[in-house]
């Protein structure tokens, strides 16, 4: 019996000790699942309140069709103020087709909560960090991608009516699932002189024709009709404006880029964004989640932006080098250079506004779906791959014929006798239900990497020493170990934020002389004229800047780094 | 005798609260931002025609109204007027109130086929700094901004350090000085190392080191001027002009309620810069078919072209038609595509209409005898109303300054042509002593705290920027007229003329000619690059879609020329010989009608 209760107990004890189970999680989420509006709702109201304690949800905002914008704060009061510490802000899905971004923020805020007190990385993350999620941005167009008859493409734009065809008329030409499946597909027609024919391979796929081949088929469109008697089909679709176009910085009116709204922030969304950034001064780093190419970008977005300052380009490059190894077959690029212009975006609206850096994570790549043996590198190189036929071959035998619909013939109002047909909507552009915990959880990580490199400072006494008539030289030391300094040279540069302080003050200590201790080896200080007690500075990425007083008195002296963006840190000295 | 003067005086009472607006408004003293307001509430509550619309509130708490006056609302085409938007034009905002005032009153004819929307302060937060009891040239609203990033917010603002209720300059004699005083000048130039000038003054504004960090005045109180902070060519990184373009309520509720009146066909600025004195001028290309620009790298890979190559436009078009396989690409959405950025200059054929408009404006104030010699207005700033009006808003738009100082007679000969003053041209202070000579405060020694003996002295704020109120209703009065031509300018369209062929049995041919019998176009050339105003469109009812042999049920036009600039619409219908179809046209702000037509008549 006594060998019994002590084999329970020792039960128990491993069962304590080891990684919770989904029995022991307070919320169970799935993550083999693309959560819709309500359910997004549900879970972000499941986790305030089984985390009372650690999480805060609020409405920021409502979109242009009254829903409501989630955002999540999650912080360990026990441990300070969420404006204390660095923030990290996460956002998903500003274009409303691109989903699982949104799982991405799901999936982070479920696993910092579940996971506090349990892994030392999160608990350490969230008692040092504040972290602000938006988890959907676009929560109309998003909304729709699960209510409307939808498809990959379809909803990326916000719900404002815009005139897409300068006829006087607005929106007035979308999509219409004409075979009432709740998808929209694509659509095409038997012609003889159409450019496309039946592929050899795959007689779902269609390929184009020599010059010298009979043709087969024409592809007319999405699915739809010529609802205003233009002669065009779906020439009008709901919306256009694009809210990673509307954000302010280098806004360009939309002659100038496509989708980018009368003027900055004039979607809802976008404004409520703006203003809840703006509130939140220790913002550190940001995210925005996309759906495509398997990316990790960073600006400059155009010519309009200047080039960056060098030593912040190499912080993007440490944390973005490094999410290549978190995130296999992603790549880090620079988004003017390596994708195209953009304007008003909201990772270029970061900085050089705030001046805050950010990434810009596109989730999915065609790699996601290869049917066949070889490397990341070969898929992403070839340009010869079919890589439609090895998608086709991996919904048959892999995602079970789930991914694509096979062509079946309708009547047309206008065409008459044509094909509707393809990859469905939950396809292309988003891994498969089985795929998505892993990407979740890689991404997560990777956020979780940054947050371990927001500033962190540290302060030591370099020097104390007696230079006679009541007189002490001090020499302090502000480091920071990790790679996101305490402001970037950005906002340095142009005032975005405010200046970090380092002071020392104390009852009966007259500060004499102080200044940044250039060359401690040479003596060489940059004095500063007015009130040496405060010195205003920054500490760079993996740096530190080194303070020399010179203070008259004896007694205690406080010395103190204070910084937005980092947690505040003393030291005190006697003599 | 006395009871029938007590109910005399009771009745004038009386009448006075009813019909507040009875009330003439005069200009014996500037309008502050309240009063412009109650004077707005009078109107609108003397006339039904009349609306005050609320458009929220600027950060120091005041009140943004926007009138309106008009007898057909949103269905007449509509004229915007924006007044002293950057809170440093006093004249602009008794002029928009006069405006207001002669709309409800003589002018009223011009409200019926016009709805103006007046704004008569975009900026009432700085525009309340010619009000204060210390008067100070600083112009932005109250939103606290850390000019200085320090700790602190709006702490080092101006003082009047010697009591007399103006904010001027200091000038200490300093080592490090960088002017020089001007024989027979009360003012400083810079100081030239070649002439050798020992006797250096460094300058500041008036006031003292509040924060003790060596700077004076640097995070003075509020920190936007809302008529810096549109979006075209917004200044960003720049003091004043906001955090991003539209970040300030006064800025981004006029464009909101301004792309929320389609019908609005002109902008009007009265501020401080005058673009029918000095019209812009323009490198534009009329025609870019011919320009060479870089070919882009992702059509370069889908062409087939050499990356890093450049061709001409329209080449350009024709091989992007070809390779993306789509024949309707048009010209607007390449330049889009390959990122030519947005332009800076007006279409030179806007310019052409807005040359002979500036031609009848020199001629007006001839006639008024308001064309004296006066100093050039400065241009528009950048991010500014005026800008955003033309360049993205996309509407015919002319700002007015109604007064700059006048050249004094002896300009060309006394005037230093160096740096002056900061602030100030060499030219606006000779005009200045000459206009107003109490408008320069004479250096006088003072103790100052921080920096020692230094004197005080300098432009009397305002002096520059507002003429002296004797002045104001005459200058109102020979030259605010010139809007109501200006309102004659709007484009009108309506179908010239209608005809009916038969071309067989039941089948009839339906020409219509729409046409523009207003002097501006519809919608300007640069509107056209913008896609603002939406084009005319004259649609054919009365027949089902599938009987139009020929044409598309709505005809668009793109645009139509002003003075006559004629399109034609077409149709081949099968129809029942003598039924009728209708014609709407319509149009966002340039009117539009409906015309029934039989369908009948002789063969070709």
């Amino acid at each position: 019996m006594k060998h019994l209760t002590l084999t329970l107990s020792l039960l128990l004890l491993l069962l304590s000790l080891s990684p919770a189970h989904a029995d022991d999680y307070k919320v169970n989420l799935r993550w083999d699942h693309f959560y819709d509006y309500q359910q997004t709702e549900d879970a972000l109201r499941q986790l305030s309140k089984a985390y009372s304690g650690l999480a805060s949800l609020q409405s920021i905002g409502r979109s242009e069709e009254g829903r409501d914008l989630w955002q999540l704060t999650i912080n360990n009061p026990a441990t300070g103020d969420d404006l204390d510490k660095p923030g990290i802000y996460v956002d998903g899905t500003i274009h409303g087709n691109e989903i699982q971004a949104t799982e991405v923020s799901l999936y982070l805020a479920w696993y910092l909560l579940e996971n506090y007190g349990d892994i030392a990385t999160v608990t350490e993350a969230v008692d040092r960090n504040a972290f602000y999620i938006v988890p959907t941005v676009n929560v109309d167009s998003r909304a729709r991608f699960f209510e409307d008859a939808s498809n990959y493409n379809i909803g990326r734009s916000a719900r404002v009516p815009y005139d897409d065809d300068r006829d006087g008329l607005l929106d007035e030409d979308g999509y219409d699932d004409l075979d009432g499946d709740g998808e929209i597909l694509r659509m095409r027609v038997a012609d003889p002189t159409g450019p496309y024919r039946t592929s050899p391979d795959d007689p779902r796929l269609m390929v184009r024709r020599k010059p010298w081949e009979q043709g087969e088929w024409r592809i007319i469109e999405r699915e739809g009709i010529d609802n205003d008697g233009d002669g065009q089909i779906n020439e009008d679709l709901p919306g256009q404006l694009d809210m990673n176009r509307n954000y302010g910085g280098t806004w360009q009116p939309p002659y100038v880029q496509y989708g980018a709204g009368d003027y900055p922030m004039s979607a809802k969304p976008t404004y409520a964004v703006g203003q809840f950034v703006l509130s939140k001064p220790n913002l550190a780093f940001n995210w925005a989640f996309h759906n495509y190419g398997g990316l990790i970008v960073r600006g400059p977005g155009s010519e309009l932006d200047g080039p960056y300052p060098p030593s912040d380009i190499k912080v993007f490059d440490f944390l973005g080098e490094e999410g290549e190894k978190i995130l296999p077959g992603y790549e880090y690029i620079v988004s003017k250079d390596d994708l195209y212009s953009t304007y008003g975006d909201f990772d270029g609206f970061m900085y050089q506004t705030f001046g805050v850096l950010g990434f810009v994570q596109e989730l999915h790549n065609r790699i996601n779906d290869r049917y066949r043996k070889m490397t990341d590198d070969e898929w992403v190189a070839d340009e010869d791959v079919p890589w439609e036929l090895e998608r086709l071959r991996f919904n048959d035998n892999v995602a079970q014929g789930t991914m694509f619909k096979d062509w079946t013939t309708i009547q047309h109002p206008q065409l008459g006798e044509v094909q509707v047909g393809g990859w469905r909507a939950f396809t292309t552009r988003m891994q498969q239900p089985f795929q998505l915990q892993e990407m979740l959880h890689r991404n997560a990580a990777h956020v979780l990497f940054t947050a371990k490199h927001t500033p962190e400072i540290e302060l030591e006494l370099l020097e104390q020493t007696d230079l006679g008539n009541d007189l002490t030289r001090l020499r302090v030391r502000a480091s920071n170990r990790h790679a996101i300094p305490t402001l970037t040279a950005k906002a340095w540069q142009h005032r975005l934020a405010p200046k970090d302080l380092f002071t020392l003050s104390g009852r009966g200590l007259e500060v004499v002389s102080g200044g940044i201790l250039q060359d401690p080896f040479l003596d060489i200080v940059r004095p500063v004229e007015h009130q040496p007690g405060t010195i205003y500075t920054r500490l760079p990425s993996f740096g530190h800047v080194d303070v020399q007083w010179i203070v008259q008195g004896n007694g205690k002296a406080t010395v103190r780094y204070h910084a937005v963006k980092a947690m505040d840190r003393e030291l005190e000295v006697r003599f | 005798m006395k009871r029938i003067a007590i109910l005399f005086l009771v009745a004038v009472v009386v009448v006075s609260l009813i019909l507040p607006g009875l009330a003439a408004v005069t200009h014996a003293s500037y309008h502050p931002p309240m009063l412009l307001l109650d004077a707005f509430h009078d109107l609108a509550r003397a006339s039904r025609d009349v609306t005050l619309h609320d458009l929220g509130n600027t950060p120091g708490g005041a009140p943004l109204a926007l009138l309106e006056i008009g007898a057909r609302g949103n269905n007449a085409p509509g004229i915007l007027v924006v007044a002293n938007m950057t809170g440093d034009a006093p004249l602009a905002s008794e002029a928009a109130l006069e405006l207001a005032q002669r709309l409800t009153g003589d002018w009223s004819d011009a409200a019926h086929e016009v709805t103006w929307y007046i704004y008569a302060c975009g900026n009432p937060d700085g525009y309340a700094s010619f009000f204060a009891p210390v008067k100070m040239e600083r112009f932005t609203n109250a939103k606290p901004v850390n000019n200085d990033a320090d700790r602190l917010v709006d702490e080092d603002g101006a003082d009047d350090i010697n009591g007399d209720s103006v904010i001027t300059m200091i000038r200490q004699r300093h080592p490090e000085g960088e002017f020089v005083a001007v024989a027979d000048k009360p003012y400083m130039k810079s100081a030239d190392p070649a002439e050798g000038q020992a006797a250096r003054y460094r300058l500041f504004p008036e006031g003292i080191d509040n924060d003790l960090d060596g700077s004076i005045n640097e995070d003075q109180t509020g920190g936007v001027n809302p008529g810096y902070n549109f979006p075209h060519n917004w200044p960003m990184h720049t003091d004043n002009a906001g955090l991003w373009a539209a970040s300030e309520t006064e800025s981004r509720e006029l464009m909101r309620f301004a792309y929320d009146h389609t019908n609005i066909a002109m902008v009007l600025v009265f501020g401080r810069s005058n673009t029918l004195r000095s019209v812009p001028e323009t490198d534009r290309k009329a025609d870019l078919l011919n320009e060479s620009f870089a070919v882009p790298g992702w059509l370069a890979r889908r062409a087939g072209l050499k990356r890093g190559s450049s061709m001409k436009l329209g080449e350009m078009l024709t091989i992007t038609r070809d390779a993306l396989s789509r024949p309707g690409v048009t010209v607007d959405q390449l330049l889009g595509w390959i990122s030519t950025g947005a332009e800076t200059e007006p279409h030179p054929k806007d310019l052409v209409y807005w040359n002979a408009i500036a031609s009848r404006y020199t001629a007006f104030l001839d006639s008024t005898g308001a064309n004296g010699d006066r100093l050039d207005p400065p241009p528009p700033v950048d991010g500014s109303v005026e800008e955003w009006a033309y360049f993205q808003y996309g509407t015919p738009t002319f700002a007015l300054d109604f007064w700059t100082l006048p050249t004094p007679d002896s300009a060309d000969d006394d005037s230093v042509d160096t740096d002056t003053e900061p602030g100030y041209a060499d030219a606006e202070l000779d005009a200045l002593l000459a206009y107003d000579p109490s408008a320069w405060v004479a250096w006088k020694p003072f103790d100052h705290a921080t920096l020692g003996r230094v004197e005080i002295g300098g432009v009397r704020p305002f002096a520059t920027l507002a003429p002296k109120q004797d002045e104001v209703e005459g200058l109102i009065d020979t030259q605010l007229p010139f809007v109501l031509e200006l309102s004659d300018l709007l484009p009108r369209v309506s179908i010239d003329s209608v005809a009916v062929t038969e071309r067989a049995s039941g089948v009839y041919e339906l020409d219509a000619w729409i046409t523009n019998t207003g002097f501006l176009p519809y919608p300007t050339w640069h509107g056209q690059r913008t896609q603002r105003p939406s084009p005319v469109t004259l649609t054919l009812e009365g027949v089902d879609a599938a009987s139009i042999l020929e044409g598309r049920p709505r005809h668009v036009c793109d645009l139509l020329e002003g003075n006559g600039g004629s399109e034609r619409a077409r149709w081949v219908v099968t129809a029942r010989p003598g039924s009728e179809v209708t014609l709407t046209l319509w149009s966002s702000s340039a009117g539009g009608e409906q015309r029934q037509v039989t369908l009948k008549g002789g063969r070709r």
